[in-house]
């Protein structure tokens, strides 16, 4: 894999040779997806932080045995699914999306371009999208979610889910139908 | 899944681009100052351990003198016994009062005798090599009691090990007077007083009979002031030790 300048494999090796001011450029570039990853898998926004945190830990601790075989998103995220389905199997269960309305009202931020009505409708349909979201099978949102706060293409999710790519097609498939299905019921 | 739902149902495109603007929020600042944190006293660990060699380093160096000390101290017993690698070869040319100390040395030095012989098999091929260089009588004598090297390093083993009838069927060689200082001597060497830091290795090779032998048939040999000299330094070590009558009216004053 050819390692361009400033690229975030760049960044990885050059933070896994001691440069600190690397990692915290890598940092900033995928910290917020990330959280948002692991917020929306979770449904619980302090455990989000604790196996955000975690996760970012993990990367640091692997700095050394870093390869730059495939993106370093593809590896980072490949970490974080992996957190992810240990603390499901630990859990055993599947939590709601959000504690409460207000908090996914609060994270659904308004668009302030466009005028009140439709920044209210707008703002509407990103909490009944997000609801929606947390009502797919955890493996159908995990795909959704690589493909859209990751944006990993289905051979790199494929690579990270360790599936087929054809199963991860499947899976976003069905992601997208029933998030089209549960906002059409809901209008 | 109704029609009327499908049908108000936004595109994949528009569920998308509804994530995407979703896409705002952002860990708090506490998670951003913990991670950045972690992350910089990561990599400033090498720094404050670059002496990360010093750990191996040492640790092979106590290996190494370790390894060393336990070769010097395996070597110490060989390099005591040297003596008995000169011993073989002398008792190729050994005189007949050699023979009669074979007669004696078994019973007045049984202890000495498994040493040299552990000595003459450690070094076989050394004892072969010095064969004809050195004749000292106090180690001919020695030799003899220790007979398991003189196979090896002998060309003539009958040289070496003269049969036991014929030292017997010599009167001048039975030395009756000192298979009667035998048993003396054999309690002298059970005696705790004799100052062992005063032997010198031939010393602690031989018995006080062996040794006594070796001072009489200097002196029949006419070598009056090398027995004398062998027979002082006999008594400076086995001072109590009872002489042969041939040597008692040296100590007369």
């Amino acid at each position: 894999m050819e390692i361009l300048p400033d690229s975030d494999e760049a960044l990885m090796l050059a933070y896994a040779a001691g440069d600190a001011a690397a990692f915290e450029r890598l940092y900033g570039r995928h910290k917020g997806a990330l959280f948002r990853f692991v917020l929306r898998s979770l449904n619980n926004r302090a455990l989000a932080e604790e196996l955000y945190q975690e996760i970012w830990l993990k990367v640091i601790h692997a700095r050394r045995s870093y390869r730059p075989a495939a993106r370093f998103a593809t590896w980072l995220y490949h970490l974080a699914s992996n957190r992810l389905i240990d603390h499901h199997r630990q859990q055993g269960k599947w939590q709601p999306l959000f504690d409460d309305d207000e908090e996914a009202a609060c994270i659904v931020a308004a668009d302030e371009s466009a005028g009140p009505e439709r920044q209210a409708a707008a703002g509407e349909l990103r909490v009944r999208l997000l609801d929606c979201l947390g009502q797919l099978p955890a493996v159908q949102r995990q795909v959704f979610l690589l493909k859209e706060e990751a944006e990993l293409t289905l051979e790199e999710i494929a690579i990270n889910e360790g599936c087929g790519r054809e199963t991860i097609k499947s899976r976003l498939r069905y992601a997208l139908e029933k998030l089209r299905h549960c906002m059409g019921g809901w209008r | 899944m109704n029609d009327n739902a499908n049908d108000n149902a936004p595109s994949e495109e528009t569920i998308s681009r509804l994530y995407r603007e979703t896409r705002r929020e952002e860990p708090p600042l506490k998670l951003d100052s913990a991670v950045l944190s972690t992350a910089r006293q990561a990599v400033a660990k090498p720094a404050r351990s670059r002496r990360w060699w010093l750990a191996p380093l040492a640790a092979t160096a106590t290996v190494l003198l370790t390894v060393t000390v336990a070769l010097k101290v395996g070597e110490e017993p060989a390099t005591t016994i040297v003596p008995a690698e000169r011993m073989a070869p002398a008792a190729v040319e050994a005189p007949q009062p050699a023979t009669q100390a074979n007669e004696i040395a078994p019973a007045a030095a049984p202890a000495a005798a498994p040493k040299r012989e552990r000595a003459a098999e450690a070094q076989p091929a050394a004892a072969g090599a010095a064969a004809k260089s050195i004749g000292d009588m106090r180690d001919e004598a020695a030799v003899v009691a220790a007979p398991a090297p003189a196979p090896v390093a002998a060309p003539a083993p009958e040289a070496i090990l003269p049969p036991r009838p014929r030292a017997l069927a010599s009167p001048e060689d039975s030395a009756p007077e000192l298979q009667r200082a035998a048993p003396a001597a054999k309690a002298k060497l059970a005696a705790p007083a004799v100052d062992q830091s005063t032997l010198g290795t031939a010393e602690m090779s031989k018995s006080p009979a062996v040794w006594l032998n070796e001072i009489v048939a200097l002196r029949k040999q006419g070598k009056e002031a090398q027995a004398r000299a062998e027979l002082q330094r006999f008594r400076a070590i086995y001072p109590d030790a009872p002489l042969p009558e041939e040597l008692k009216d040296w100590l007369q004053p």
